[in-house]
């Protein structure tokens, strides 16, 4: 036992008279093997010894050695960076251009850069982002916004049905503002991101499954004059502050009065040409002032309420900014990120 | 609607170029839906149906449009008196209560001969090709005034039956198809056999031609669903299933027939029999709505004076009944069925004194309080958490090949999940695809496509995550309670020539990290099985003692099924669990004074299939006073150790120096 503690004393004075003299970090490198790390160094041939002690000793003997082992750990890191200051830097090169081999970067999907970028200018106004179901009741998909058992425009909403006729897929986010206004008390103001379904053919600029945004904004007062200038900012914000936007009347059978917004085509300013079929403005949105059987059925006063509610399908967006031509690209599995490779 | 723009202007005095005319129209509501050509002497412009104006669906309905809008006046094309209503002089029975209104006049020693080039002209500019002066005028009046009429050669037939179909009957159309019918399709028939879907589409039988003597012309309205479903589901896509699946007033058919006979008599010079037919049991009641100022002032933003607002709704036709201090009571005319409540009204005035005027002004009040999903605050941190460690999001598809779960083994034959089997797949009654069926159980179906593209495009190291839903049914259930929506996080890593343990640790690590970063804490692994991965890389992931998802390595069957060349780690994570776990106010521990450490390594000698994970939790349990616990190595083994089935682990014991 004593015998060890000598022995442990005298390697770390013979270490540290060594380590004063080493001149170099490769001399130093060579004593870090033969007292430390080396299978034949001091500490190694001392572990040995440890393991023939007797179980009283152990205990002590291994502290010992430890408090030992990281004196000398501590001896030569500081002579390595004594040896390292005393080095002429303006000799040291390094290759700075070798390539990192840490994993690629990721990203974020198409979908989501753009519903951010959306959500982030109606955060900025107030709005909450919401959320719903995609197997929906007809109640809230049909009934609640004021598209009847009969109503001619069910035809124009080819449903996917889970169980006709009262259990569906969602066919638009709709179904998700009725759900809130449904169970929440006005004022309110949300966008709701989601995937839609419609039972439809599918070809390069058609699928039966589409993004769609939809904005809703329900208080006391609220006019026509509100939605245009929401609308307004919104397309300022999304296609630049000089782009220009009108309001035309057009039918939406949850809303009324209703209204479309479209932008000038950027291609042709209003000429007509392929991009804008012959328009010359592009429709990037449907909006209107909610009708007043939607507020009623979930219920909500609509002497007391009025509110406006817009929507708009984000794939032709989602294409146009990410240069992709075919929709079937979108979430098919085929879309993949070049620096992702 | 295709607008021939001359024949436009046989009803409003306008010196409006095509293009001018087309602005307008799209500014008050019907917009030009294809570029304006020029087509047999006229130029057509091709506008938007209104989903709920079946005025508009005619050339004078637009030509009114068109007057409200530049204060012209509509010319309404010129009418005949009909004959005095005689129905005993008919043999004409209706025996259905879905038969609105039908009205029918009758024509003797007629000659169906070409018509008038005037006439093909107009037909042909709007698309329909000119057949015979009879069908010719029919065709005319539908596309001019909007409603559809029917031709019969009376000779062919010995009475007419207006019924609803029974099961199995059929019909050749005129156009050289048959029809199958069943209850809910209403027909006009004679004793023996069908006659035509009155609805929809004539009879080849009782169709007119050059042989035809003798006409009974009808204009005839029904219960619209009744029209359109009939439509959808015998495929007959034609103007007249289209005008008569929205509701047109019964007064049309009244105007049409007037039309007919003014037309009968310039074309043909022919006058018809004495008496009319003339089946209208429920005359619809005259409209009226109170406009208060109050209400189209807080509609519009802005003050509009009822003057105004009046004269915008007399240049539509609706007349103002009375006019008191606030308030406008104003009768809706019949031609507008869509116009039914005050907010109808409102947007007529909106509409012709033009959407351009409607100030801009953003609401002024302040937000409301933030409605809270705290799932999607979780899954927008997650997304960013995952793409920092350099994962790539995609999204998928959320329907699904049901015959591929089946190959995957993730379903079983029943549709029962084949890991939780008190659970079923959700199938889809109808699809565009029939192989896209079924909504998806999982996140790895959607995945694997990517990482096949990925492959395509030789990567060689893949990491993708997605967030979405999952769906199931609980056949316990009934109705809409049954159906159950789970949002998930799936990551999938793959990488050719790796090892299984790595890739499945690299993985672990981007979990536990990901995990972490939200405020969830006591995180651990336990073996469990899952029909996606091998039976011995397969585990729950565990926050204390709640599985909050499942890792493991992907099958090599699957992976070979699947086309995916590399070892193959997968991890779903039900976002509901973790957000329910998730500390909201957790924060990382800081320190701002240095604790000095008695460092020591020591080596454990463990039965080869202990798992390391439980021995050093229970390691820093028996330390309790701030000693950390860190695995120095990964376990070793050598020969001797291999025969005793055990191995050896060094563990690194950072105990606080108190002294």
């Amino acid at each position: 036992m004593e015998d060890i503690k000598d022995n442990l004393s005298k390697i770390l004075t013979e270490a540290k008279e060594k380590l004063l003299s080493a001149k170099s970090l490769k001399e130093l490198n060579i004593l870090k093997l033969n007292f430390l790390v080396g299978k034949k160094s001091h500490f190694n041939t001392l572990t040995d010894v440890l393991k023939s002690a007797s179980k009283e000793h152990k205990a002590e003997l291994g502290r010992n050695i430890n408090l030992a082992k990281n004196q000398l750990e501590e001896m030569f890191l500081s002579r390595t960076n004594d040896l390292l200051l005393a080095t002429d830097e303006s000799k040291e090169w390094f290759d700075l251009t070798l390539p990192h081999t840490s994993p690629k970067i990721g990203h974020l999907s198409p979908d989501t850069q753009v519903i951010r970028k959306m959500n982030s200018f109606f955060i900025r106004h107030g709005y909450s982002v919401a959320e719903g179901r995609d197997i929906e009741e007809d109640a809230f998909n049909f009934e609640k916004t004021n598209l009847p058992k009969d109503h001619p425009a069910r035809d124009l909403q080819d449903t996917i049905y889970i169980e006709s006729p009262e259990i569906l897929l969602r066919t638009h986010t709709s179904s998700v503002e009725t759900r809130i206004l449904s169970s929440y008390k006005p004022p309110l103001r949300f966008v709701v991101p989601g995937i839609s379904y419609r039972n439809e053919l599918i070809n390069p600029s058609n699928h039966a499954l589409f993004q769609q945004y939809q904005g809703v904004l329900v208080d006391e007062g609220i006019s026509m004059a509100n939605l245009k200038a929401t609308l307004e900012e919104f397309a300022k914000f999304m296609y630049g502050k000089d782009v220009k936007t009108r309001l035309r009347c057009k039918y939406y059978p949850e809303v009324e009065p209703g209204a479309g917004m479209d932008v000038l085509c950027s291609f042709c300013k209003g000429e007509g040409c392929r991009i804008c079929k012959h328009r010359g403005w592009i429709e990037i949105l449907g909006s209107g002032m909610i009708h007043r059987n939607v507020l009623e059925k979930c219920g909500i006063d609509y002497r007391k309420y009025s509110g406006f509610a817009f929507g708009m399908g984000l794939d032709r967006i989602i294409m146009t900014q990410f240069g992709i031509e075919d929709i079937r690209h979108l979430h098919g599995g085929n879309l993949v990120y070049e620096d992702t490779l | 609607m295709r607008i021939p723009y001359n024949w436009l202007k046989e009803y409003i005095d306008t010196k409006k170029t095509p293009k001018e005319a087309a602005m307008l129209l799209t500014s008050i509501g019907h917009a030009l839906d294809k570029p304006i050509v020029e087509e047999h002497q006229d130029f057509v412009l091709d506008l938007e149906d209104r989903g709920n104006r079946s005025d508009t669906m005619s050339i004078v309905g637009i030509a009114r449009e068109f007057a409200a809008a530049t204060g012209e006046k509509l010319k309404f094309p010129k009418l005949s008196i009909i004959p005095t209503t005689q129905n005993e002089n008919f043999k004409i029975k209706i025996e259905s209560d879905r038969v609105l209104r039908w009205r029918a006049v009758i024509y003797k020693n007629v000659r169906a001969s070409d018509s008038p080039k005037w006439l093909k002209l107009r037909l042909l500019a709007f698309g329909l090709e000119p057949k015979n002066t009879i069908i010719d005028i029919t065709n005319y009046v539908m596309l001019e005034l909007g409603m559809p009429t029917h031709a019969f050669d009376l000779d062919s037939f010995d009475e007419i039956i207006l019924r609803q179909a029974k099961k199995g009957e059929s019909l050749k159309t005129f156009d050289g198809g048959t029809l199958s019918f069943d209850e809910n399709d209403l027909l006009a028939s004679d004793s023996k056999k069908p006659l035509t879907l009155t609805t929809a589409v004539g009879g080849e039988e009782s169709g007119i031609t050059t042989s035809t003597k003798n006409v009974l012309f009808e204009a005839g309205l029904y219960d619209q669903p009744t029209a359109r479903r009939s439509a959808l589901r015998l495929n007959v896509r034609n103007e007249t299933a289209a005008r008569l699946g929205k509701y047109l007033h019964p007064q049309y058919c009244e105007l049409a027939l007037a039309r007919i006979i003014y037309l009968m008599k310039s074309v043909c010079n022919l006058e018809p029999e004495l008496s009319s037919f003339d089946y209208y049991p429920n005359k619809p009641e005259d409209r009226t709505i109170e406009l208060t100022k109050e209400r189209l002032d807080l509609l519009a933003g802005e003050t509009i004076g009822l003057g105004q607002a009046g004269k915008i709704l007399e240049s539509l036709e609706f007349l103002i009944e009375g006019v008191h201090n606030e308030k406008l009571i104003v009768k809706v005319p019949y031609f507008r069925t869509d116009v039914t409540m005050e907010e109808d009204v409102i947007e007529e005035i909106l509409r012709i004194r033009g959407y351009n005027l409607i100030p801009s002004d953003l609401p002024q009040k302040p937000s409301p309080e933030v409605l809270a999903f705290p799932i999607m605050q979780l899954e927008e941190k997650l997304r960013d958490i995952l793409v920092n460690l350099g994962l790539t999001e995609v999204i998928g598809l959320q329907i699904q090949d049901e015959s591929q779960l089946k190959a995957l083994n993730l379903v079983t034959s029943e549709n029962y999940l084949v890991d939780n089997k008190s659970f079923k797949a959700v199938r889809l009654e109808n699809s565009w695809n029939e192989e896209l069926n079924t909504m998806r159980t999982e996140l790895f179906t959607s995945l694997k496509g990517y990482a096949q593209t990925y492959l395509k495009h030789q990567a060689t190291k893949i990491s993708l995550f997605e967030i979405g839903k999952t769906f199931y049914q609980d056949p316990k259930k009934t109705g809409f309670d049954k159906y159950i929506e789970q949002r998930k996080a799936a990551l999938l890593f793959l990488q050719k020539n790796s090892d299984q343990y790595t890739q499945f640790l690299s993985l672990k690590e981007a979990v536990f990290k990901a995990l972490k970063q939200l405020g969830l804490d006591k995180l651990s692994i336990i073996n469990a099985k899952h029909s996606l991965f091998k039976e011995n890389i397969s585990a729950n992931v565990l926050c204390g003692t709640v599985s909050i998802g499942s890792i493991g390595i992907i099958k090599q069957k699957i992976c070979s099924f699947s086309d995916l060349d590399g070892t193959t780690s997968y991890a779903e994570l039900d976002l509901e669990q973790v957000s329910l776990l998730q500390d909201q106010s957790f924060l990382p521990k800081t320190l701002t004074s240095v604790k000095n450490f008695i460092i020591e390594d020591i080596t454990y000698t463990l039965d080869e299939r202990e798992e390391v994970g439980p021995f050093i939790e229970k390691l820093s349990k028996e330390f309790q006073d701030g000693t950390r616990v860190l695995l120095k190595n990964t376990p070793y083994k050598d020969a001797t150790l291999s025969k005793e089935h055990k191995k050896k682990v060094t563990i690194t014991v950072y105990k606080p120096n108190f002294t």
